[in-house]
């Protein structure tokens, strides 16, 4: 259960060269191919983001936020299809329930609520991954390396 | 209805009719913990459940050698209910005994306040037990002592028994001495806040409908944490957090945590290590806080139990709130046929997302 040496809290913060780690779970029908076509029109966004495929955006579990969390994450993304073009139906719904209620409460455990962030981002909007990468990414730049939930005693 | 269905207990011969099981109480009532007949009436309602074989098991009280602390019991034959009790020390919550039932055949009869009728409803409602295998016999709680209190009333003394008053409470030491204090100065800490006491569904109940306490002094504790720092925050969690010692008796104890294969008993995946770093002690409180949102039914239960004394009910009632205020469901456990807010969805939902 221990942080491998790049985790980025501990060396690379003393010599300065920190870059925050952003894990971004997106759904597979849209929000991927959205951050797909931003690749393929050759749209830069930040290396930081790391993005973690899964079917439906109401598949992400609040468990998978913490793990990122604990596992070397200085912001955590969640983006899926907009309400209505669910490529399952109702599957953000469930999604906007669920992190309506989560999103408030990290905030309320003392998880600062720039680190945590969610999106609804459609195949085509390419543009919007972009803008979105790269505002979240300077969010958490500006707040540093996250120090909760780690494995520290 | 037929006189039959209106007595508090069942008459012999005949089965619990379907009317009385979607009728949510009964119009009659056993006299109210207090009355001297109290005692007497309900044992006398639980041998003839038990001897007429409407139920096969009572879950209830038993007094120990502690007059301030009565022990779980279970009551399998009409002539052991001749030890049960129920009085306002009984602030164990046993809803959670009836999963050890699941495959029992026969019925259960249990003793149940307002807080522990709700987990009674909110596991049927989970589909933990089937509402027909419950005889649910409801007691109108005016207010459960807290012994730790009382014995701090009384100081270097033993106490030797506590007579409960209305407004105040008489407790007489070992050496003969009494005192009479208020008692709001030694109701356990949730029934002072207690606004459900009354059972919502009961098959049998004893009391009048009591009025509980109105106080939002948690909600009040909620919103000075809202209005705290994310750092702040971060200090008052991280210092309640580190204590935990993962004994889990606040998952134990919660009718909203009855999943057979729990996640924090899993080894594929392996989600929670036993190392008490920040890392898993983070995890396990706000996983369980946040898989228990939306089923919560309030009754402090964790809160309680908790035996380093984390303020579990200042995680949980917050979820209460932000569930009620985002979309407007019922206290859980309050009404049968009720579904989590969490597992459903509505178009017009509110959306914090961008």
């Amino acid at each position: 259960m221990t942080t491998d040496g790049a985790s980025g809290a501990g060396a690379d913060a003393g010599t300065g060269t920190w870059e925050p780690r952003i894990v971004a779970f997106c759904c597979n029908w849209c929000s991927y191919a959205g951050a797909d076509l931003a690749g393929t029109s050759r749209k830069q966004y930040p290396a930081n983001i790391r993005i973690v495929r899964v079917p439906c955006s109401g598949r992400i579990n609040p468990q998978y936020i913490l793990r990122a969390f604990q596992r070397g994450a200085d912001g955590v993304m969640v983006a899926g299809c907009h309400p209505g073009d669910c490529h399952y139906t109702t599957g953000n719904y469930y999604t906007r329930r669920r992190f309506s209620v989560v999103q408030r409460f990290l905030e309320y455990v003392g998880l600062h609520p720039d680190r945590f962030s969610g999106h609804w981002i459609s195949g085509s909007e390419g543009e919007k991954f972009v803008q979105t990468a790269r505002e979240f990414t300077e969010k958490v730049r500006s707040l540093g390396p996250n120090e909760k939930m780690r494995d520290v005693l | 209805m037929s006189e039959a269905i209106k007595t508090a207990a069942p008459v012999e011969g005949e089965p619990m009719p379907a009317e009385l099981k979607t009728a949510e109480i009964p119009t009659r009532r056993g006299p109210a913990p207090g009355d001297p007949e109290f005692l007497g009436a309900l044992r006398d309602c639980c041998r003839s459940l038990l001897a007429e074989g409407h139920v096969q098991r009572i879950i209830a009280y038993r007094e120990t050698p502690d007059s301030l602390r009565p022990e779980v019991a279970f009551f399998a034959s009409p002539e052991e209910t001749g030890d049960l009790v129920w009085d306002l020390f009984c602030n164990t919550n046993i809803c959670k005994y009836l999963l050890d039932y699941r495959t029992f055949e026969g019925r259960i009869g249990v003793v149940v306040k307002g807080c522990d009728a709700r987990g009674v409803v909110q596991l049927i409602n989970d589909m933990q037990i089937p509402r027909d295998k419950v005889e649910i016999i409801g007691i109108c709680c005016p207010g459960q002592i807290d012994p730790a209190k009382v014995e701090s009333a009384a100081g270097e003394a033993w106490v030797s028994r506590v007579v409960a008053g209305p407004d105040s409470v008489e407790i007489v030491t070992e050496e003969g001495t009494e005192m009479r204090v208020p008692l709001e100065s030694v109701l356990t800490d949730r029934c002072l806040s207690c606004r459900k006491p009354n059972p919502p569904v009961a098959d049998v109940v004893f009391g009048e409908d009591q009025k509980g306490r109105i106080s939002d002094e948690v909600f009040e504790q909620i919103a000075e944490l809202e209005r705290m720092s994310s750092a702040e925050r971060d200090a008052f969690w991280n210092r309640h957090f580190e204590r935990c010692i993962r004994c889990f008796a606040c998952r134990n104890v919660c009718p909203a945590c009855s999943c057979t294969k729990c996640v924090f008993d899993q080894q594929e995946p392996d989600w929670l290590a036993g190392e008490r770093n920040q890392a898993n002690q983070h995890f396990f409180q706000i996983t369980r806080a946040v898989h228990v949102s939306g089923r919560c039914t309030g009754c402090e239960e964790c809160d309680r139990v908790c035996p380093v004394g984390i303020p579990l009910r200042l995680m949980n009632k917050k979820l209460w709130k932000d569930v009620k205020d985002l979309f407007d469901s019922p206290l859980p456990g309050t009404k049968l046929g009720v579904r989590s807010p969490l597992v459903m969805w509505d178009p017009k939902d509110a959306d914090s997302f961008e």
